[in-house]
């Protein structure tokens, strides 16, 4: 007899095998086990947890509210949340411009230092460099931010290159640096509810979650071992 | 402050009960949003549309439903709206790459969430729609059914046809069986 259908064996997820697939399942252990691989699955993405907006989704769609008239126009000189002024976003920007500039900076011409381990922390600078232009639109100071975003993340990616694979540490580095990742994130992004144009804040929010990214794109084209 | 005392105070106006309602409940929106529309920038574009929708609509809001009833039902449908007129997306047939592995290491466990939402990104659009709403948000065939404009057999079918595919994606690279071969029974 031939095997079941991959859509024949996804129905029986949720549905009573006829006798003959019931008759079937009970001889063939592949049928079987791909069975028990879609109930996995199938429970798995029952199980997947919310995902957080960005960070800024909510300031964005307040302003919206606004210009829609939904809510009211701000008091003036309200700070308590909401909309910054231009200038104040672009202020934000260029130094968040700055501190990934920076950050991708040293953490790529530290090279060899690094591999010490006695300290993988980016360096920050909080100045901005001289070359850094000063953006004059909110849409120029996005692209600087996504611009310097790049470039820490190629410097990033030549830098993890030049230390190579790690070994030997017992339990698995990358899932303790994961949910490290995860928790920064997440601290940031609560933290960010309070403070959104914070620009120190934004970077950690910035950085750690390209980091996460990084990480999640290259564990999902590299590893080999089954998921479940 | 509960849901209802939320509302009555977001009705009128209150901006802090505004966003304390969306804070409570915009993972949840994302989440939906998000899976259905396969890309972060889509996303967040149709969950900030199903906001104003639902705070347009707020005044009208009598809680005949729950509003997290409600407010997911908006949320999908703003995402549903949105993938229609983005035609680009319409019909595209996504590369079927193993792309996953892993998650029998302490580090598979880590990262299995985000192996299957990159997995539930490579489905083409209605089955991606479909396995959303029935494997991931519990809506019935007949729901799912209503809000796609498809009989519930049209869903249950093309959900058999992403959970195969989900698990062809999924399934390790260097698992060779093809499950066309014949059983040696």
């Amino acid at each position: 007899m031939p095997h079941l259908s991959p859509e024949e064996i996804a129905r029986l997820v949720d549905e009573t095998p006829s006798p003959a697939e019931a008759g079937h399942l009970g001889a063939c252990a592949d049928c079987t086990d791909a069975l028990a691989d879609l109930r996995r699955q199938t429970a798995a993405l029952a199980a997947l947890p919310p995902i957080d907006p960005p960070a800024r989704a909510w300031s964005r769609l307040e302003a919206r509210l606004r210009e829609e008239g939904i809510l009211a126009a701000p008091a003036p000189g309200r700070a308590r949340f909401g909309v910054a002024g231009r200038g104040g976003w672009m202020a934000a920007a260029a130094v968040v411009s700055a501190f990934l500039v920076g950050g991708a900076s040293g953490f790529a011409l530290r090279g060899p230092a690094a591999q010490s381990g006695e300290d993988t922390l980016p360096r920050v600078s909080t100045s901005p460099p001289e070359s850094l232009a000063s953006p004059s639109s909110v849409e120029e100071a996005e692209g600087e931010v996504r611009v310097a975003e790049r470039r820490y993340l190629n410097a990033l990616e030549q830098y993890n290159r030049m230390l190579g694979p790690r070994a030997g540490t017992g339990a698995d580095p990358w899932a303790a640096r994961f949910a490290a990742l995860e928790s920064i994130v997440a601290s940031a992004r609560a933290a960010l509810h309070e403070a959104p144009y914070d620009p120190v804040i934004n970077g950690y929010y910035i950085n750690a979650s390209a980091q996460r990214d990084a990480m999640i794109r290259q564990i999902s084209t590299e590893d080999a071992d089954p998921w479940y | 402050m509960d849901d209802a005392q939320l509302i009555e105070r977001a009705r009128s106006g209150d901006a802090v009960a505004m966003r304390d309602l969306y804070r409570r409940y915009s993972a949840h929106v994302y989440a939906v949003v998000r899976r259905i529309a396969g890309e972060d920038a889509l996303a967040e574009d149709w969950s900030q549309e199903a906001w104003i929708r639902v705070f347009r609509a707020l005044p009208g809001f009598r809680g005949q439903a729950k509003f997290s009833t409600w407010l997911h039902r908006v949320a999908v449908n703003s995402a549903l709206q949105g993938r229609r007129k983005v035609m680009r997306h319409a019909d595209r047939e996504v590369q079927l790459q193993p792309v996953l592995a892993a998650a029998a290491s302490p580090r598979g466990q880590v990262f299995l969430r985000a192996r299957l939402e990159r997995a539930i990104e490579r489905l083409p659009d209605r089955m991606r729609q479909v396995l959303v709403l029935h494997d991931v948000e519990g809506y019935t065939h007949e729901e799912v059914g209503d809000m796609l404009g498809v009989t519930a057999g049209t869903s249950k079918s093309q959900l058999f046809k992403a959970r195969a595919r989900m698990r062809e994606v999924l399934r390790p690279v260097r698992d060779d069986s093809s499950g066309a071969e014949a059983c040696h029974i």
